[in-house]
């Protein structure tokens, strides 16, 4: 299958006694923007290094684009471009020098390689830097370098690996629309991280994964709809009077309604999934006369649906 | 791979810590040596010294000795050893030595010259020549004789006589060069140690399980072996780089004479500095190497080349003599001993033996180093 960028069957790897990946399975399609989440140590550096070959592993299979990866797969290799998740490059090049020393691992041609390399470093937006050292560079920079350093070739595959860990706001911004900019141009992207928010934003399908093993697997909507957790509403309530007893328990009452907790003044909603939850909540406020001012409702977001799915998976285990 | 290695020297160019270590730091130490040798190296002149010499009836029979002392007396250059003072009896000539007029005297016995001196340290190092002089006198006495019944005239026989001693002891040093030579081998031997750090830490940045940037490198869309290649060609570029400056500096400011072999040096720089990269490379394999420990290792091993002293030396002398074997294993010991073999023999045997060693050596760690760092791409990170 030509369409399929990278094929993960049955990966197992062990570090001694400790199983940092537990039987995975994923199959990523080109053009993807494929989100890897887990918190920190569930083992997806680990994952993309089986894949890349910087790792043996004690079982499973692995390819990309539909041959089998190994490490003297060049061929593959030049189609891949990695940014890992420490920052890898050299102190004593500039930034401009960094790119080309890099990209000459791939494309050995010095006149096609100072075009890619004048790309490069437009689009991580380090051209007022380029005769700088990476010492002087600040952490979103560096970020920026390391990234420019992984994708200067142009590659098909784009693995980042936490491109975006300890970088202020802003350049976490510019890099995520990078990224965006990139899987615009046709490259498949594979995105690991451990921020829900960055994941949920920029990718077309998400795999969670926890203690080396994966939890759940689909586009945004999809895992989000796996999970109880619908819509939450909040009301802020401006009567004079706080709310009665009865009135909770008449909205606990309602249909998709999960937990009602109120503190004064503001009254939090958890529903299910359900269309209609927000006029139905409003409609008993009214029709008990309460009055009410702000109201907001926030769909569930991937932090629910990963406490959900964990809670679930640790509790199984204290079992 | 040409892209790999030019990087790799200008990274190696701009790397100020390393440049200090492996370039700067033999250059401060030779001019230090330079320094501490400049008081020695005088000492190390013949200076003529107040000898007796006693006129007895043997002293007329010895053959041509008179005129031989006459030239161990010339104001000529290079033969003046002693300025005689004759004395009718030997009584006479004790009796001068012990006064201080003189720090001893020849005398000689049964047709053989002997040289009787009192402890004396200002005397100290033309006596060694004087003592050679006079062994070669009576060796050769009877060609000599021969040569003056030919009618050669003595004077000119005594002159020739000097002469062969003074190329005689040329010979044990093949030039005119001082012993404190000795010092700038072992010099350049460490600095070829220090030079383990570049390759060391290139290949540390190469290998995948040793750092990010090794991890990265592995990942790399052209053959392995040309950035290999590439990395540890422009580690043994700077290394040789780093020895030559430090022979070429030895050789033109401090000054030292390295035998007329000085072109061949140049081959056992370059035999050094591949031994010097591959072992570097050898060490960069082992996990958790740091700088540190390869600066320890080179101490530990320039001990043994004598680069601390003479006691040092001495200890060196006493390895190689009871353990050559061990001694020989030290490739400190090796390059120094490579420089050596050139300066001491005439005969270009053993430093070709010297380089083979070292090659072979150098084909060793070579070969520990890249079995090493094939295992090492493909194990845990
Ligand atoms: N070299 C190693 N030796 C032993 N355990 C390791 C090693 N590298 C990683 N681990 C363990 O493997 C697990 C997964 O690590 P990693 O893949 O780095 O997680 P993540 O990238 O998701 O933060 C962690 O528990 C970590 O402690
Ligand atoms: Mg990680």
């Amino acid at each position: 299958m030509a369409d399929e960028a990278v094929s993960v069957e049955g990966l197992v790897k062990r570090y001694g006694e400790m199983v940092a990946v537990d039987n995975l399975s994923l199959r990523i399609e080109s053009g993807e923007i494929f989100g890897l989440l887990g918190p920190n140590g569930s083992g997806k550096t680990t994952t993309i290094n089986c894949v890349l070959q910087l790792l043996s592993y004690d079982r499973g299979e692995v390819a990309v684009f539909g041959r089998p990866m190994t490490a003297t797969s060049y061929e593959l290799k030049r189609r891949i471009g990695v940014v890992p998740q420490d920052v890898a490059v050299f102190d004593e090049l500039t930034v401009a020098e960094n790119i080309d020393a890099f990209c000459a691992l791939y494309v050995p041609d010095r006149r096609r390689r100072r075009a890619l390399v004048a790309e490069a470093i437009d689009f991580v937006d380090l051209g007022g830097f380029t005769k700088f050292r990476p010492r002087k560079l600040s952490g979103g920079l560096l970020r920026r370098l390391n990234i420019a350093c992984g994708i200067a070739h142009q590659p098909e595959l784009i693995i980042l690996d936490e491109p975006t860990v300890a970088v202020d706001p802003q350049s976490r911004n510019a890099i995520l629309d990078g990224i965006r900019g990139l899987n615009e141009r046709g490259a498949t992207v594979i995105y690991t991280s451990h921020y829900m928010e960055e994941v949920e934003q920029l990718c077309t399908r998400i795999m969670i994964m926890d203690a080396g093993r994966q939890l759940a697997i689909g586009t945004n909507d999809e895992l989000k709809s796996m999970i109880g957790t619908g819509e939450r509403i909040r009301v802020e309530i401006i009567g004079t009077e706080p709310l009665g007893e009865d009135v909770v328990e008449q909205l606990r009452r309602l249909g998709h309604v999960r937990t009602v907790d109120y503190e004064i003044p503001e009254l939090h909603v958890e529903c299910t999934s359900g269309a209609h939850n927000l006029s139905d909540v409003l409609g008993v406020l009214s029709g008990r006369g309460v009055a009410y001012g702000r109201v907001t409702s926030e769909p569930p977001t991937l932090n629910d649906v990963f406490l959900e799915i964990t809670g679930r998976a640790l509790r199984d285990e204290a079992a | 791979m040409l892209t790999i290695g030019s990087y790799q020297v200008l990274r190696l160019l701009r790397d100020k810590v390393l440049l200090v270590w492996t370039l700067a730091f033999p250059i401060i130490m030779s001019l230090i040596f330079m320094a501490a040798f400049s008081a020695l190296d005088d000492s190390y002149e013949a200076d003529p010294i107040e000898m007796g010499v006693v006129q007895d009836d043997a002293y007329e029979a010895a053959e041509g000795f008179d005129a031989f002392i006459a030239a161990l007396s010339s104001e000529q250059d290079g033969t003046h050893l002693i300025n005689t003072h004759r004395y009718a009896t030997a009584h006479e000539a004790e009796t001068a030595a012990k006064n201080g007029d003189t720090v001893g005297y020849i005398e000689v016995e049964d047709g053989t010259p002997v040289l009787r001196v009192l402890p004396n340290d200002s005397a100290a190092n033309t006596v060694p020549v004087l003592r050679a002089a006079l062994d070669s006198y009576e060796q050769t006495r009877a060609q000599y004789a021969a040569l003056a019944a030919q009618g050669a005239g003595p004077e000119q026989i005594a002159a020739m006589q000097v002469q062969h001693v003074s190329t005689q002891r040329a010979q044990i040093t093949e030039s005119p060069s001082s012993p404190t030579v000795r010092y700038y081998f072992a010099l350049l031997a460490f600095a070829c140690g220090m030079g383990m750090h570049i390759s060391m830490l290139a290949v540390q940045e190469v290998v995948a399980g040793s750092s990010p940037l090794g991890a990265r490198r592995t990942l790399a869309g052209i053959p392995r072996w040309k950035v290999l290649a590439g990395t540890l060609g422009a580690a043994w570029l700077g290394i040789l780089v780093c020895l030559l400056a430090a022979f070429w500096f030895i050789r033109l400011v401090v000054g030292v004479d390295f035998g007329a072999h000085t072109g061949m040096c140049h081959l056992a720089i370059g035999v050094s500095s591949l031994l010097s990269c591959t072992a570097g490379a050898a060490l960069g394999t082992v996990r958790g190497m740091r700088t540190g420990v390869v600066s320890g290792i080179t101490c530990l091993l320039s001990l043994f080349t004598g680069l601390y002293g003479t006691a040092a030396q001495e200890l060196a002398d006493t390895v190689q003599n009871s353990l050559p074997l061990l001694a020989q294993l030290n490739p400190l010991w090796q390059s120094a001993h490579c420089f050596f073999s050139l300066l001491y023999y005439d005969s270009l045997a053993p430093f070709a033996h010297s380089c083979a060693v070292m090659g072979a050596m150098a084909c060793l760690f070579l070969s520990i180093a890249l079995v090493r760092m094939r295992r090492m791409s493909h194990e845990h990170l």
